[in-house]
């Protein structure tokens, strides 16, 4: 895969669409889970919202975005991903298709 | 440096105590039902396995969520008592000791998230059950086993339950479904307050038991309807296998509810029925279908999905449909045999993630 110099927003966001939620099976993009993404040329920073203040898999969720997020940036480039437990998630977060499935 | 260590180090200390346990509060068990087991854990085996086992592991699961070191106060007391249980059967103080301390530091561990994180309704609802675990066992200090079980099963209750609401926010539910919810769960507070009032001596015991366990019936029927499991039955890998899981375990919470309900009226009595369809077919069931997603959380591997993990429920499901046969007609022989059936749903589950997790293993490399 051809991966540029300095990766896009939409391209960090197109990796980001393949981490499922292990539990939902949905992706964290597609759940409202991506709150903003900052690139610079050095550094791709991601942040993420939480749905649940005692989930025991944030940890995994976070492993996951980090590794696809390395995948679309050019090597040595670092990656952080974090999550904000300030946010609120909220279901109108979630794309319209998802909404509509889940009956909002 | 010195802090990973010990993070780690307590993980793993804790997840060896929690299997400990198990195996030693198992085969407590099985000794009961007239199996050549080990019988060090034969006069405490639900205690262990409530406290000693799956309190330990809730707890450890919530130490790691929050990544507090000190955290991990509660999973290592709940797993030092179920030792202190069964290796000290003349004395169950020092146990029930370990066992506030672990309820006292999961109440802390929920606080903090409270805090720190974000307040909501099953945040409050799994404080609510750790303070259930730590009423259990002061019950039990006052020498009232009834009211300690009540206790000890609302605090399992209450955690999964809470847990499943917290996904259930994804989903659009009524405002009914919201408010059944909050009624339901305030039956089995109000349950093991009543319950523990009667271990000291208040004559309150008369309320606890029909609507203990109707509210556990009607938490049931909750989740089998609004919960998203039921939903992903047909789901492919460990979606599905959880999803299975949990959806089997709420048809056996129902029935054990049923059970409980029906009781008195049932030959040999149904409570010991009813607390095995619940701790056994609806506890055990939630732990088979979260281990493939917290296993990875503790470890830091994750296990290959296989077809063979989905056979243990269903082994579980029979054998406890023969327990219950085998209870009713008086038959110590098929009771055994279910036993059997039991040990072998949850050693051939054990066997599966083991090497599900060593195959996780290589396929990383």
């Amino acid at each position: 895969m051809n991966v540029p110099d300095v990766p896009t927003e939409a391209g960090v966001r197109q990796a980001l669409s393949g981490v499922l939620d292990p539990e939902i099976g949905e992706s964290i993009i597609d759940l409202g889970l991506l709150q903003r993404i900052e690139i610079t040329p050095q550094r791709v920073h991601v942040v993420l919202i939480p749905t649940s203040a005692t989930c025991p898999m944030s940890g995994l969720l976070l492993e996951d975005s980090i590794k696809a997020v390395k995948r679309a940036c050019p090597d040595g480039m670092a990656v952080s991903v974090v999550l904000d437990w300030d946010a609120t998630w909220d279901p109108h977060n979630m794309s319209p298709e998802l909404q509509s499935r889940f009956g909002w | 440096m010195t802090g990973l260590l010990l993070w780690r180090g307590g993980i793993g200390i804790s997840a060896a105590l929690a299997a400990l346990n198990l195996l030693v509060g198992a085969s407590g068990g099985l000794a009961r039902l007239g199996l050549a087991t080990p019988q060090a854990a034969i006069g405490v085996h639900g205690a262990v396995m409530a406290c000693g086992f799956f309190g330990a592991l809730i707890a450890l699961e919530r130490a790691v969520a929050l990544r507090r070191l000190a955290g991990l106060t509660a999973p290592l007391a709940a797993g030092v008592g179920g030792v202190l249980a069964w290796t000290l059967p003349g004395t169950a103080a020092p146990a029930q000791a370990a066992w506030l301390l672990a309820a006292g530091a999961l109440v802390g561990l929920y606080i903090q998230a409270w805090v720190t994180r974000a307040w909501s309704l099953p945040l409050l609802v799994e404080l609510c059950g750790a303070l259930c675990w730590g009423a259990g066992t002061v019950a039990w200090a006052a020498d009232s086993l009834a009211a300690a079980v009540t206790g000890w099963t609302a605090f399992l209750v209450l955690t999964i339950a809470a847990e499943r609401r917290e996904l259930t926010q994804m989903f659009r539910l009524s405002v009914f479904a919201q408010r059944l919810f909050v009624a339901i769960i305030s039956v089995p507070l109000a349950a093991v307050t009543l319950a523990t009032a009667a271990a000291f001596g208040a004559d309150t015991n008369a309320f606890v038991s029909g609507p203990w366990w109707a509210s556990c019936a009607v938490l049931a029927i909750w989740l089998l309807r609004w919960d998203m499991a039921p939903r992903q039955w047909a789901s492919p890998g460990w979606r599905g296998h959880t999803a299975q899981c949990l959806s089997i375990g709420y048809c056996w919470l129902l029935a054990g509810s049923l059970l409980g309900l029906a009781g008195p009226r049932l030959p040999g009595g149904g409570t010991a029925l009813a607390l095995h369809a619940v701790l056994l077919g609806f506890v055990v069931a939630m732990v088979f279908g979260h281990a493939p997603i917290i296993l990875p959380t503790l470890t830091g591997l994750r296990p290959v999905y296989s077809g063979w993990a989905r056979a243990p429920i269903w082994i579980l499901s029979a054998s406890l449909v023969l327990r219950g046969a085998a209870a009713l007609e008086g038959s110590g022989q098929w009771l055994a045999v279910a036993g059997v059936g039991h040990a072998l749903a949850i050693g051939w589950f054990a066997c599966v993630m083991f090497i599900g997790t060593l195959r996780g293993r290589h396929a990383e490399r």
